[in-house]
């Protein structure tokens, strides 16, 4: 019995959420949430996290599921791994932008074993499906013993890695609203290698109405404590047509917002970081555009 | 003698591969004994401060805990790989001098009761003032952190050789820059692990090591233990790039854990303390002053190169020195001066590497580019110029006895359609070539040579016995191959007992890269011995003459009458009943001027021959964001004769990725003693997806020498890949590149002070 | 709990062990089982030199509760083989060249085990990606990716 580099805990495996809700609220602060694992065992490795109770989710057949009632909003549940996000059929035709960032997020491997909920609840700025998500709008479904609310994933995050979760809570599902037929989103980041954290990244979700801008909303990732929308540049783009010298004016009210202000770390250097919002907000508006023409075209 | 081989020159399979596929090969933490103890270590949380004291007691008291140690625990003695720097105590009693520096450790029957035990120990400290930016360190009233190197200087290499001053007055072209480098992790997979076992006197030791004898002497001197009774024994090593070796801080503390227990002892270091204390790449600062003649021949070249050498001395003389050997041995040029400062500061131990010195390197390089531009010349034309020929001698004077630096330079320009593309290549897209030579073997002093013996046992069957290591390049299948070249008999019929100091002689290690040119002229000679004695008996026991026999498929028989043979085995049998065994020793020395000395004397033939090689990158660069991609890369390498050419092709093939695609994403970042990215997450190793098409070229210049013909193959594209990316980026941005790694937020700054020129 | 009586199916093989609920997988197949072939690079999932195939998918097993995957069938690189004969990927890895320190080996054979599940003729970048999760220092990738495509194609 030589190398264990966890410390000893008790470990639950509750059945279903109740049991689950109990144990966190029983342990309280003492408990540590495990869904797939890769962040938590990560943290209880540098000590970050020494919980005295690790419960596990994996045991709950009741929340490994991705769901879209009749091209309703897309649910996913709290077990959901982004490989599966990747695999999902539905998602793929109806939700292809997430997709595609699923595979910005680390190795396949990495995403075999790592949950949408729970890269959400991690609570990075960084996160490319945080990012992306909250473009679009999605809510978190959270649960606690005998209660359940409802957050929009914009305010889940109170800074990195502090969420609004209280003791006691959970995640059930993440919900994500249906695209429909005239809603067009993309995602775009800057990574130092392919599958990679994250440097700086924006999601866009644009309202098509009768061929202008409708609703709108942009995302940025990895320019504050936490994903920032940019709604200068949001209000500029709302009730116009998306062309170009629009798209290049939303992008530099989109730098210059206030809420942009990234920091130089190992990653990248501040001033980098926000020139490129300006080029990854008109990258992800002018693909945006090339969907709904394409769309259009069909 | 090329088409007369068997063996030698084919794409055999390597003899440590099914080992390594089916998960049997083992590895230093794969080792378990019986009553084996874990240890770990307490580390400094100070970059720089006094020992006031170290208690173990309280760890000693920890039921679970066979030993607990210190730098009190040993002799006081300082290692250092010359007498004049000998200043590494691996375990301080004065003071840490670094940020993760081994202070005490603990030996215990499992992980967890190691680590309780650990926070048990008290030091107490009197923190001093640090210094971590090398140029900091070298002024006036900087903290001094070993009281014998003055300014922190812990080396000065001074090189001077014709009338730099006056040539450089009289050039027609003259330009001086600075580049900078970050220095790189070595980010080896297996991080480092070492078990010790100390019984009846004896010291067995495995770790993964470059070097096996270095490494036991290192120990015999800190432990006053004999040579013969360290014994450094054979592992697999999970790679190793120069940064395995030199004796680890781990070697000596298991090693006293291991004698207090009385057990055996495994250290198993975690990915973060391999990078933050096992041994990284020196940060380096160069500038470079060129003079050159309106033809574009280099007249002078005056080099100020200042190397941020960490808290202790390592192979500091040598690191010092390489960038610019390597340099001199490729290039012509007459009037030079040299000055390497390696310079103190209070950062992690630092070592050789296999790409080591980029910002000098890749400087020299686009920086010709540029002279070359002005003078209306090509970077092919500049290079073909310049570039040394056999026969020639370096300024300091080494001989160069074969070289196919030309050759290297066509083929690569010849494929990528350099000289047409390089006048007309779109806005932001770049070609570059890089150059350079490497010694095939460091003046070692009498460890520069290899020795091996062999012996044929009674079923024919070889038992051969040599220092070489294989850190993954596969050296040791490369001597098998020799072997079974010389002595007819299939790879898999010779048993390999390697990197053993109880058994295997000295010999330079896979350190140097040495092991093709030195170590294996020492197996070839041994084998050849042995052949003699095989033709003689066979001959006279076939009747035909000594000169018609050949050894093929386990048989001795006549070249020309083929039905006369007799298998070897039958032959070692004869010479058991003889009295005369079929075994030798084979001994190479290589043609080194032994009293050459890195800073007294730094002149004279440094190596026994040298390698070339010439990388071509293709780079494209997004306009917006700066970032780089490399789609293409082609590399020749000038081997002397690839032994194996497959295994060549991997040494380039790993040369491009460490060297050449590291150039835009590899670096050690520091907030001052800080090490920001000690993992595998934020050091950015290229990725499989990262990785261009690459075209591997092996040119044979079939040394004089060298064993079959052979010299070093693969660490001279190591030394020159990111010469080929500084140059295409710099030709790719019309901007001269002055920072390494090439991370697009500087790309960015690039093409915008481009922008500014143009402007 | 803080013990659990595990049955995991190793490499074809039943195997009961009481388990820690702190051990890793790969500590547990390196520790319990004495299977050389889990290396360990980076602890954090970085690297993917610890991978093994969790009821055929790789699964980074340093990064893994040994408990949560009782009762599952766990290949590590010594089950690729059958018997005696290697796995053709083996095969084609030693042919290729695909190979040097060996640190890696292990995790790449089982992520291109997977991959050519999923995708039996795979292009080269195809593979790259998929390899994305394994890094490699000695070989550039250049052999390996070699040596996936020629036991792809051998395979058809």
């Amino acid at each position: 019995m030589f190398f264990r580099a966890l410390r000893h805990f008790e470990f639950f495996e509750p059945k279903t959420v109740a049991e689950a809700n109990e144990l966190l609220l029983s342990y309280g602060h003492q408990a540590s949430v495990m869904a797939g694992g890769l962040s938590l065992i990560q943290t209880m490795k540098t000590g970050e996290k020494k919980p005295e109770a690790v419960i596990s989710l994996q045991k709950i057949d009741s929340l490994k599921f991705i769901d879209s009632d009749n091209d309703q909003d897309l649910k996913i549940g709290a077990l959901a791994t982004i490989r599966s996000i990747e695999k999902s059929r539905e998602v793929q035709k109806h939700w292809a932008v997430l997709v595609q960032t699923a595979r910005c997020i680390g190795s396949v491997e990495v995403r075999r074993m790592g949950t949408v909920v729970g890269n959400l609840c991690d609570g990075t700025p960084a996160s490319d499906l945080a990012t992306i998500l909250i473009a679009m709008g999605a809510k978190m479904r959270v649960t606690s013993s005998g209660a359940e609310r409802e957050v929009p994933l914009e305010n889940f995050c109170v800074g990195p890695h502090q969420t609004v979760l209280e003791e006691g809570e959970m995640v059930r599902e993440v919900r994500v609203p249906s695209l429909g037929d005239h809603s067009f989103a993309s995602y775009v980041n800057l990574a130092r290698t392919k599958p990679d954290i994250t440097k700086v990244s924006v999601g866009v979700l644009v309202k098509n109405q009768n061929g202008a801008c409708g609703d709108v909303r942009i995302a940025v990732g990895a320019v504050a404590p936490v994903i920032v929308r940019v709604r200068k540049a949001e209000e500029l783009l709302r009730g116009e047509k998306l062309k170009a010298s629009t798209i290049e004016e939303a992008a530099r009210l989109a730098q210059e917002d206030v809420v942009v202000r990234p920091i130089t770390d190992i990653r990248s250097n501040a001033g980098y970081r926000k020139e490129m919002v300006r080029v990854l907000v008109e990258r992800a508006l002018t693909d945006v555009v090339d969907k709904m023409n394409g769309a259009h075209a069909h | 003698m090329k088409d007369t081989m068997n063996i030698v020159g084919k794409r055999v399979v390597r003899s440590d591969s099914l080992a390594k596929v089916t998960g049997r090969a083992r590895y230093t933490a794969d080792l378990k004994m019986p009553n084996m103890l874990v240890a770990k270590v307490l580390r400094s949380p100070h970059p720089h401060a006094k020992i006031l004291g170290i208690d173990l007691s309280g760890a000693l008291k920890t039921p679970g805990v066979k030993a607990a140690v210190s730098g009190f625990d040993g002799f006081g003695i300082k290692w250092g790989v010359f007498r004049y720097t000998q200043d590494h105590a691996m375990l301080p009693t004065d003071k840490v001098r670094y940020i993760g520096e081994d202070v005490a450790a603990v030996a215990a029957v499992d992980e967890e009761t190691a680590l309780e035990a650990l926070s048990r120990i008290r030091v107490d400290y009197d923190p001093l003032p640090a210094v971590f930016d090398p140029l900091e360190a070298m002024r006036e009233g900087a903290p001094i952190i070993h009281e014998q190197y003055k300014n922190n200087i812990n080396i000065h290499v001074h090189i001077d050789v014709g009338e730099m001053d006056r040539a450089m007055e009289s050039a027609f072209l003259v330009r001086e820059d600075t580049f900078k480098a970050a220095g790189e992790a070595y980010a080896m997979m297996e991080p480092y692990a070492v078990v010790a076992s100390y019984e009846n006197g004896f010291l067995d030791l495995w770790m993964p090591n470059a070097g096996p004898h270095v490494r036991a002497k290192a120990l015999s001197n800190l432990l006053k233990i004999p040579l013969n009774r360290v014994r450094v024994r054979h592992i697999n090593s999970g790679g190793a790039f120069g940064g395995r070796s030199e004796v680890a801080p781990g070697d000596l503390v298991a090693s006293l854990l291991s004698i207090k227990a009385e057990r055996p002892v495994k250290l198993v270091l975690s990915r973060e303390e391999n990078a933050t204390s096992s041994r990284q790449v020196h940060d380096i600062i160069a500038t470079i002053k060129t003079g050159m003649s309106k033809d574009g021949a280099i007249v002078a070249k005056d080099f100020r190169v200042v190397y941020d050498g960490g808290a202790y001395s390592s192979t500091g003389p040598i690191a010092t020195s390489i960038p610019f050997y390597v340099y001199e041995e490729c290039y012509r040029f007459s009037n030079v001066r040299y000055n390497g400062y390696r310079v103190i500061t209070n950062k992690g131990i630092r070592g050789m590497y296999g790409c080591h010195g980029r910002a000098f390197l890749a400087g020299n390089e686009a920086q010709m580019d540029m002279m070359a531009k002005e003078l209306g010349m090509d970077p092919v034309e500049i290079r073909l110029k310049n570039g040394l020929t056999s026969g020639e001698m370096t300024a300091t004077k080494s001989r160069i006895t074969s070289c196919g630096l030309k050759e290297t330079i066509e083929v690569t320009a010849a494929k990528t359609d350099f000289q047409k593309r390089w006048p007309k290549t779109p806005k932001l897209e770049g070609i570059g070539m890089g150059c350079i030579a490497i010694m095939c073997g460091f003046p070692m002093g009498f460890r520069s040579g290899s020795s091996c013996y062999l012996k044929i046992n009674d079923d024919g069957y070889v038992t051969l016995v040599t220092g070489v290591v294989d850190n993954g390049q596969g050296n040791e299948s490369m001597v098998i191959q020799a072997a079974s070249e010389i002595l007819g008999v299939p790879m898999e019929d010779i048993n390999l007992v390697n990197a053993d100091t109880e058994i295997t002689n000295l010999d330079p290690g896979a350190y140097s890269q040495a092991a093709a040119f030195v170590s294996t002229n020492a197996v070839k000679i041994a084998c050849e011995k042995a052949r003699k004695q095989i033709v003689a008996i066979a001959a006279e026991k076939l009747g035909v003459a000594e000169t018609d026999i050949a050894l093929k498929n386990r048989l001795v028989y006549s070249v020309e009458k083929p039905e006369k043979k007799m298998p070897i085995s039958w032959v070692a049998r004869e010479a058991f009943a003889r009295a005369d065994p079929i075994a030798a020793t084979g001994t190479f020395f290589p043609n080194i001027d032994l009293e050459r000395e890195w800073l007294s004397r730094p002149w004279g033939q440094m190596a026994g021959t040298f390698s070339y090689a010439t990388s071509v990158a293709e780079v494209a660069i997004d306009p917006e964001t700066g970032k780089i991609t490399i789609p293409r890369f082609t590399a020749a390498h000038d081997c002397g004769r690839a032994i194996n050419p497959m295994a060549v092709e991997g040494q380039i093939e790993g040369s491009v990725q460490q060297a050449g695609v590291a150039a835009i994403t590899e670096g050690n970042l520091w907030d001052g003693c800080h090490l920001l990215n000690p993992d595998l997450l934020d050091y950015k190793v290229p990725l499989a997806c990262d990785m261009p098409e690459i075209e591997a070229i092996i040119v044979e210049s079939d040394d004089p020498v060298g064993p079959f013909g052979a010299k070093e193959g693969g660490i001279a594209i190591r030394m020159n890949a990111y010469s080929a990316v500084g140059c295409a980026v710099t030709h790719a941005t019309g901007v001269l590149f002055k920072e390494l790694p090439l991370t697009p937020d500087k790309v960015f700054e690039m093409l915008e002070k481009g922008t500014e020129v143009e402007g | 709990m803080r013990r659990i009586v595990c049955t995991f199916v190793v490499n074809g093989v039943t195997r009961e062990l009481l388990v820690e609920t702190n051990a890793l997988l790969s500590e547990v197949l390196q520790d319990d089982l004495g299977l050389k072939g889990v290396h360990v690079g980076c602890g954090t999932g970085d690297c993917g030199a610890c991978t093994v195939l969790v009821d055929g998918l790789p699964v980074l097993s340093c990064s893994t509760l040994a408990v949560t995957v009782r009762g599952k069938e766990i290949t590590t690189v010594e089950g690729m083989a059958n018997g005696t004969k290697l796995h053709p990927l083996q095969e084609s890895f030693i042919e290729h060249g695909a190979l040097q320190c060996g640190y890696c080996t292990p995790g790449m054979l089982l992520a291109s085990k997977r991959l050519l599940e999923i995708n039996p003729s795979p292009s080269r970048q195809d593979i790259k990606d998929a390899l994305a999760g394994h890094l490699c220092r000695c070989t550039g990738y250049n052999k390996i990716v070699d040596a996936v495509m020629a036991a792809a194609e051998g395979e058809e």
